[in-house]
């Protein structure tokens, strides 16, 4: 207000001073209002900016929220019932700027979390200077009642999903684990994130937490009990170091149960890790023994150049170099195809399979997928291992299961393809129609070829027929089958009293619905039995779990097939 | 005349400032109800999984199968057997009688009730079908229900009524088949 002019004359006309002082008080508002605005201006300003700056703590609370495990979709099995799904829990944060002592707050919480009092790596976190640390995952209902009435400012509770399993080892290696943020590390639930681009949205930081659409697997979690229930049973009862079960829809390469022994629960995702915990189903290589002579057999009969009715010459055993093949079920004479079979003759096998060619033995195997990874929602999947180049002596082998190593699963779905008319379909963790199977299929075998498969595996079956797999029959089911007794390579060397045992069969024989697979790693005979062979320990395990799983899959037990026929030949 | 036009209009604005601050307050609140709302249905969804978590849980076949075998003297369920099934072609229609000859009567032997209450008496094995059939709640004489899950007894079924294991099967030829059986 200093610059208002001076006053120069004392005296003037009243009107013009009037007109002087107007002009000056009009300054002066002017300069007022200036200031006036200005002022409100600067409020304004400040407003604007709480407005839009937001403070520390929704700011830590943003980053923790992008940390908190999101929600994954559940994994129900064919039925609709539950096989994974998520649970809320609380889990304890805190925000470090806002603690006033650190050492109150750690005192405080040690009264409910005994094991913080101590925990220096606690106490670094909450001196930091960050925005928001973890301080414990997963808490439960009564401790987080406990902190929230202690009221620590600072410290706080995040709902995060965490995944449950109610089936706990059910389904283990199928389902797989996720890991503490809810990712899915292995099995299935790898492949659901990976497959629904959850991983990816995460990067971006769009977490999606509700509106999953529920995955509905092809397991059926009755089969997969009974099947888990029976080999643990056989495991048990002949001392196996391992045991696996397989059952196929052989029409659509669905899996209706997979179960590796032993397993682990992937609620507790660390006993994954075991190394004797692995899944051998897919993920495991083995040579599979004698279940390999429905794929010679297969191979031979649909070349043509073998019939029914051909008999080979198994007296005397087959020499290559220093190598010797011999039957352990040697019977000494000339045996035809169907004996061949039944008698699980090496021997007979191998003449088979000389008689038609290594080439289009590797070229039959190549069809039917022993020589390539499944093609499978599985992330563990193992190559198999077979000789690259073709000799008479690894084809003479093969034939009967040595020198070339699948995994079980392989091995399951080559024999769906053998039974189910001769069509090769990849197997699958998720449902599958008909139609869509059919679409995917491949012929690999003749439907006559697969027609006499299914006449010798249930001739083998038959009791009274002699055939090594009497003991898996279930009347009513005409289930039919090959036992595999193969020996354990140790040290080089096939050892003798280490078996890999098997049975892969099919039910009912006429329209063949399903596909057993049960493997026995180094089972042991029983007391009161002699022998250790697959016939004794493989096959009445198979026929144990067909008896259960029949009735629950719909099979309509019949009595009124006569003796195995077949209609042409 | 413009002035009455100016006070209506007053009146009319005031009028609709009020309804307009109603409008927003109103939304407002339902907005609230709405948050409000969302918030519990996020917590009963909570729950709901919760829940189907439990009951699956509960329902692990290998759940049910250690409570069969431990309670096996008592329920005595035991694993299908594929001679037990059969379809409705299976059973053979009931004997047509001639004449007006009663039909024949199942009459429920009392002793139903007593064996439930027995459980520690398991080694005794009878007719499989024909103990479940004592075991049928109208069978039974009016002893002592013996589980509250057990529904209880009613009163005894209609003398001249067949006892149904099924539910009623419409045969397709009843009013010819007497003729047909005199012929």
């Amino acid at each position: 207000m200093s610059d208002i002019a001076e006053q120069s004359e004392e005296h003037e006309h009243p009107e013009a001073r009037a007109v002087r002082d107007l002009s000056a008080s009009r300054r002066r508002i002017v300069v007022a209002g200036l200031t006036f605005a200005t002022v409100y201006f600067a409020v304004a300003m400040r407003l604007v900016d709480l407005g839009v700056a937001s403070d520390d703590h929704s700011d830590a609370l943003a980053s923790g929220s992008s940390q908190v495990s999101t929600a994954r979709p559940d994994l129900l099995d064919r039925n609709g019932e539950v096989l994974a799904t998520d649970v809320k829990s609380a889990s304890l944060y805190a925000e470090p700027k806002r603690i006033l002592d650190v050492d109150e707050a750690i005192e405080a919480l040690a009264t409910v979390i005994p094991e913080m009092r101590h925990d220096e790596t606690i106490r670094k976190r909450l001196s930091s200077k960050a925005g928001f640390v973890w301080l414990k995952r997963e808490v439960t209902k009564q401790q987080r009642q406990k902190i929230f009435r202690l009221g620590i400012p600072g410290i706080g509770f995040m709902e995060e999903n965490r995944r449950f399993y109610p089936g706990a080892g059910l389904a283990g290696h199928v389902l797989g684990t996720v890991n503490v943020d809810n990712q899915g590390i292995s099995g299935l639930e790898k492949y659901v994130d990976h497959e629904m681009g959850l991983a990816d949205l995460r990067a971006t930081g769009l977490v999606v937490d509700r509106g999953l659409k529920a995955r509905r697997l092809s397991l059926d979690l009755r089969v997969q009990h009974v099947v888990r229930d029976e080999i643990a049973d056989a495991m048990r009862r002949f001392h196996a170091v391992a045991a696996i079960g397989i059952v196929l829809d052989a029409k659509t390469g669905e899996v209706l149960a997979m179960s590796s022994l032993p397993d682990f629960d992937p609620n507790h995702p660390e006993q994954a890790l075991e190394k004797q915990n692995m899944n051998r189903a897919t993920a495991g290589v083995f040579e599979m023994g004698s279940v390999f002579k429905t794929f010679n057999s297969a191979f031979a009969l649909d070349s043509g150049r073998v019939g029914l009715n051909d008999s080979f010459d198994a007296s005397a055993s087959l020499h290559f170099g220093s190598q010797k093949i011999s039957d352990f079920h040697a019977k000494g004479r000339v045996l035809s195809v169907p004996e061949i079979f039944i008698y699980s003759s090496n021997i007979g096998s191998a003449r088979m399979a000389l008689k038609v060619g290594p080439e289009a033995q590797s070229a039959f195997f190549d069809k039917i997928g022993f020589h390539r990874k499944l093609d499978t929602e599985l992330p563990e999947v193992a190559a198999p291992l077979y000789p690259k180049r073709l000799s008479e002596v690894s084809t003479a082998t093969q034939a009967f299961g040595h020198g070339i190593s699948v995994t079980p699963m392989h091995t399951a779905v080559a024999g769906a393809a053998v039974v189910n008319g001769g069509f090769f379909i990849s197997p699958t963790f998720f449902k599958r129609t008909r139609e869509e199977a059919e679409k995917i299929a491949v012929r690999v075998i003749r439907p006559e070829t697969s027609d006499k498969m299914r006449y010798l595996f249930r001739l083998n079956n038959t009791p009274g027929s002699g055939g090594s797999g009497s003991k898996a029959d279930v009347p009513g089911y005409l289930v039919g089958g090959k036992t595999g007794t193969a020996e354990k390579l140790e040290n080089g060397r096939y050892s003798g009293n280490k078996r890999f045992n098997s049975y892969l069969s099919a039910f009912p024989m006429d329209d063949p619905q399903f596909v057993v697979l049960v493997v026995l790693d180094e089972p042991k005979a029983e007391k009161d039995v002699g022998a250790a062979t697959a016939g004794l320990n493989t096959a009445p395990t198979v026929g144990a779990i067909i008896r259960r799983i029949a009735p629950i899959l719909g099979v309509m037990p019949r009595y009124d097939q006569g003796k195995p026929t077949v209609a042409s030949n | 005349m413009l002035r009455t036009i100016n006070i209506l209009l007053v009146i009319l604005m005031l009028v609709g400032a009020a309804i307009v601050y109603d409008f927003k307050y109103e939304a407002e609140r339902a907005t609230a109800r709405v948050a409000k709302i969302n918030r519990k249905i996020d917590a009963e969804r909570d729950v709901i999984a919760t829940l189907k978590a439990e009951w699956s849980l509960l329902n692990q076949p290998k759940r049910l199968q250690d409570l069969v075998e431990r309670y096996h003297s008592y329920l005595e369920l035991d694993p299908l057997d594929p001679t037990q099934i059969a379809t409705i072609d299976d059973i053979p229609f009931k004997p047509a009688v001639s004449g007006d000859a009663p039909a024949p009567v199942a009459t429920p032997t009392p002793k139903g009730s007593v064996k439930l209450a027995q459980p520690e008496k398991g080694g005794e094995k009878s007719a499989g079908i024909g103990k479940l059939l004592d075991r049928l709640p109208g069978t039974r004489n009016d002893g002592p229900a013996t589980t509250g899950s057990v529904a209880k007894p009613k009163a005894a079924p209609a003398t001249g009524a067949p006892l149904m294991l099924v539910p009623k099967i419409v045969v397709p030829v009843p009013a010819q088949s007497p003729a047909k059986a005199n012929r």
